[in-house]
């Protein structure tokens, strides 16, 4: 293994309790364990394992200590859930790259006709403010084509593979993405992490 | 499985990533642990699952206990007869710990003993956030606190090692942000070779009246032996800079000072004191109050370390500035990270802050303003919610629907964030919905007092509070929500399952069987998916004299949804006849399953097919049968 250096890079991923987070987590910090990286993981959430907030924080790099990213200091955001973007937007670092699942899971207190849910529209708009590049679009119908839309979270990978400023080759990711999912999803996760990636480069280049 | 392997692997030297629990079990496994014990606990429980993955293999004992104090004596008793053991438990097991920690202490231990305790500042997933450095300067034992999951390997090492040269036991301090992060970590040799056990009598196992003094002043002279090793211990680092702040950080708020000191460029100038043990180190402590004139105390949870250091100024007669949490420059409440601790450094020197650019200001201020809350909920067809349901609807019928829900720990607290008005108003500690049920029925209080307790928890905590409520007469329902499993803490057997943590089978304790052998007379089983014959069941225990306990009992859900993958079966989906609906609400905010949402604009209820479970209970509570079953699917 080939020791690499970097100072540090930070990578957020924001979304639901259920959507698998805490999986792409483990896959993009295996494979910067692979890469010779410094690691650290932080994955939080709170009570239950279901339905709340899960923000997973990974810090890649020599000058890294704490496992919880710094405000403002986001590299990229992987959102996987629109309002959940939202919330997590204090660690975006203005030169942050945001990929952004659209289809909202509403919470229950939007079910309830008691909060508004804002618009996309809105939620993208802000983003841009505090963001660098956002790249959006609507990541579930991506997993469903690759064969259920549970794999959104190796799809987001996929897209994560994608920029070219992640000092983690696609390789590497994918090779994590095959070492921690269940052996009997491996196929379709493989195809998910594909179709993640080759759907955020036609966004990058039309 | 995949982590099993990694666990397992004897390849030292290798990187991998684990999760800080895994690493605090890999440090076991390398240090020769022989018996591990447990309750689970958030954020401490994967300690002893993952021992448990790797049990057979390595011919160690790993056990979910019945309560933390089982799991500390058994693991201390695995000590005494002179083998590596550990307990693992989250900050409030400890308290169960009290009484024989505070024995032990004085007898010392044989083998080496490692107490691994994981304290929850923020509580995010506890009670409250309680400091367990206080249970070492009660029990006058030494602590070890690592500042990550990498350090958290070695420093359970190095635990065992100083428990057998100390001969007592020694506690790990880890925090849910050590706990639940995960880090690359390099593994060490395993020491695969078993000790033989053996127990030798002696007097100092026996803390009979007369035996303490004598004792006591043993376990005061080992206090000097704690002293020495404390002032040359790897975890405590001095390092000195030029300028006039010295910052002393314990356990993992170290890695907050690093992050901040760096970012805020005064990396050359802060003088930093790394504290990772209790008692902390005194000599070195001193040597910093001789180089600076600022102290700045950081710590979780307590100030101990910062009234430590007033006392040693006061020793020493120097008189630096000491900064903290009592001087309200450090955060009290809730656990610190990189931007409070920087807040702090940033006050205390007086530097500028820099300023946000407005426009991002307002972007965030913004962003912030349309975020609508996402509460935690219970998962959609729980049992607990349809057993909820049952409960109500029972109090309505026996009284009034005058009811207190006297709370516990489990998923079904969550009855507090999921309804409204909330089904928990009260809830403290493991097993009190039992203790403070008893009392609030023996007030004479017109309401039906019922107790809410899971399975593994009135295993745990409720059988002395079943004994004296049907022994002291107490007016009381106590529902069992069995659901076959640990399920809060990540779904672990306990002794309601009938199979052991390392997944052989074992004798199952039955539930029904202690409510009668406390002396309980109205003991009835009910499936809350049949909701009607449920509720008459629960009415005609609300109406009992004395005590009655309804077993609740039914298969947790996502427990259901993993068998049912494996085994092929298929989930039923539910459908709203928008026709039929009249728009009552009651299968909204009376059932309240988070599948089912509510169209305003139509005026009915609607079932969200990504959400739905398929356990039916909302087509038994629809008025007017408007929800049916529409497919099945896999
Ligand atoms: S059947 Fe009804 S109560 Fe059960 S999960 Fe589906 S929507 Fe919820
Ligand atoms: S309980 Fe039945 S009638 Fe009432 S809102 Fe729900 S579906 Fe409609």
């Amino acid at each position: 293994m080939v020791k690499r250096e970097i100072e540090e890079f930070n990578i957020l991923i924001a979304g639901v309790g259920g959507q698998g987070n805490l999986l792409s987590s483990e896959i993009i910090a295996t494979a910067a364990v692979k890469s010779g990286f410094k690691v650290r993981v932080a994955d939080v959430f709170g009570a239950a394992q279901r339905g709340g907030s899960v923000l997973s924080h990974i810090r890649i790099g020599e000058k890294i200590f704490s496992p919880v990213i710094p405000e403002q200091n986001a590299n990229v955001l992987l959102g996987f859930e629109p309002v959940e973007c939202l919330r997590a937007a204090k660690f975006l670092s203005p030169t942050c790259v945001a990929i952004v699942n659209l289809r909202p899971i509403y919470p229950r207190d939007v079910a309830l006709g008691k909060f508004k849910y804002p618009s996309i529209e809105e939620i993208i708009n802000l983003l841009r403010e505090l963001a660098n590049k956002v790249l959006s679009k609507d990541f579930i119908s991506v997993a469903e084509k690759a064969g259920d839309p549970m794999t959104l979270n190796v799809t987001m990978v996929g897209a994560l593979a994608s920029l070219k400023t992640l000092p983690i080759e696609k390789e590497t990711l994918l090779e994590a993405v095959k070492e921690v999912v269940p052996p009997k999803t491996k196929e379709m996760n493989i195809r998910a992490f594909k179709m993640g990636y080759d759907e955020t480069l036609k966004i990058l280049k039309p | 499985m995949r982590k099993a392997e990694i666990i397992a692997k004897n390849n030292p030297g290798e990187k991998v990533l684990l999760l800080g629990n895994e690493a605090v079990a890999r440090g076991a496994i390398e240090a020769g642990i022989q018996v591990a014990t447990s309750y689970p606990g958030t954020p401490a429980s994967e300690i002893l699952s993952t021992i448990a993955s790797v049990a057979n293999k390595f011919n160690i004992h790993a056990e979910w206990s019945t309560n933390e104090m089982v799991a500390f004596e058994t693991a201390a008793g695995a000590a005494m007869a002179g083998l590596r053991s550990m307990v693992s438990l989250k900050h409030v097991g400890l308290n169960w710990c009290a009484d024989p920690l505070m024995a032990i202490n004085q007898s010392g231990i044989s083998g080496g003993f490692v107490i691994a305790v994981a304290d929850d500042p923020g509580a995010y997933s506890s009670q409250n956030e309680q400091d367990s450095r206080y249970y070492s300067k009660m029990s006058e034992l030494l602590m070890l606190e690592p500042c990550d999951a990498a350090e958290a390997k070695e420093a359970v090492k190095e635990a065992f090692n100083l428990s057998e040269k100390l001969e007592l036991p020694v506690f790990v301090r880890l925090v849910n942000r050590i706990c639940h992060s995960r880090a690359d970590i390099t593994l060490g040799p395993i020491k695969t070779e078993k000790r033989k056990a053996s127990f030798k009598r002696g007097r100092r196992w026996v803390m009979i009246a007369g035996s303490s003094p004598e004792r006591h002043k043993w376990l005061h002279q080992k206090q000097r032996e704690i002293e020495e090793v404390v002032g040359n211990l790897w975890l405590n680092k001095l390092e000195l800079k030029k300028g006039e702040l010295g910052i002393v950080s314990a356990g993992v708020t170290y890695t907050y000072v690093k992050d901040a000191l760096n970012k805020l460029g005064l990396d050359g100038e802060v003088s930093v004191l790394k504290i990772g043990t209790y008692p902390s180190p005194r000599k070195l402590i001193e040597q910093l109050l001789k180089n600076v004139k600022k102290v700045l105390v950081f710590e979780e949870v307590e100030p101990l370390v910062e009234k430590e250091i007033k006392e040693i100024c006061f020793d020493l007669g120097v008189k630096p500035v000491v900064r903290g949490k009592l001087t309200n420059d450090v955060q009290r409440e809730k656990d610190l990270n990189v931007d409070s601790v920087s807040k702090s450094i940033v006050e205390v020197l007086n530097i500028k802050h820099k300023h946000l650019n407005p426009v991002r200001d307002s972007a965030l201020k913004k962003a912030q303003e349309i975020t609508p809350p996402r509460r935690l909920l219970m998962c959609p067809g729980c049992p607990h919610t349809a057993t909820f349901y049952i409960i109500r609807k029972a109090g309505f019928k026996a009284a009034k629907g005058k009811i207190i829900y006297s709370g516990d720990i489990g998923c079904y607290s969550l009855g507090f964030y999921a309804f409204e008005p909330p089904r928990q108003d009260t809830q403290f500690c493991m097993g009190a919905s039992i203790g403070v049920g008893c009392g609030l029925a023996q007030s004479g209080i017109e309401d039906v007092v019922v107790a809410t307790i899971g399975d593994s928890t009135i295993i745990h905590a409720g059988i002395p509070g079943l004994i004296n409520a049907s022994y002291n007469k107490a007016k009381l329902l106590i529902v069992v929500f069995d659901n076959g499993a640990t399920a809060m803490t990540g779904f672990q057997p306990h002794p309601g399952t009938g199979v052991t943590a390392t997944g052989e089978k074992t004798k199952k304790v039955n539930i029904e069987d202690i409510a009668k052998a406390c002396g309980v007379e109205y003991v009835k089983v009910i499936d809350p998916y049949s909701v009607d014959e449920s509720v008459k069941v629960v009415t005609e225990a609300m109406k009992q004299p004395g005590v009655s306990v309804i077993i609740s009992r039914r298969l947790c859900m996502l427990e259901w949804l993993r068998k049912a993958r494996r085994e092929g079966m298929k989930k039923k989906l539910y459908e709203v006849d928008v026709e039929k609906c009249t728009g009552c609400k009651i299968c909204v905010n009376e059932l309240g399953c988070p599948a089912i949402v509510f169209d305003q604009r139509n005026n009915v209820a609607a079932i969200d097919e990504v959400l739905c479970n398929g356990c039916g209970v909302c087509a038994q509570v629809c008025p007017v049968d408007a929800i049916h079953k529409i497919k099945e699917v896999t």
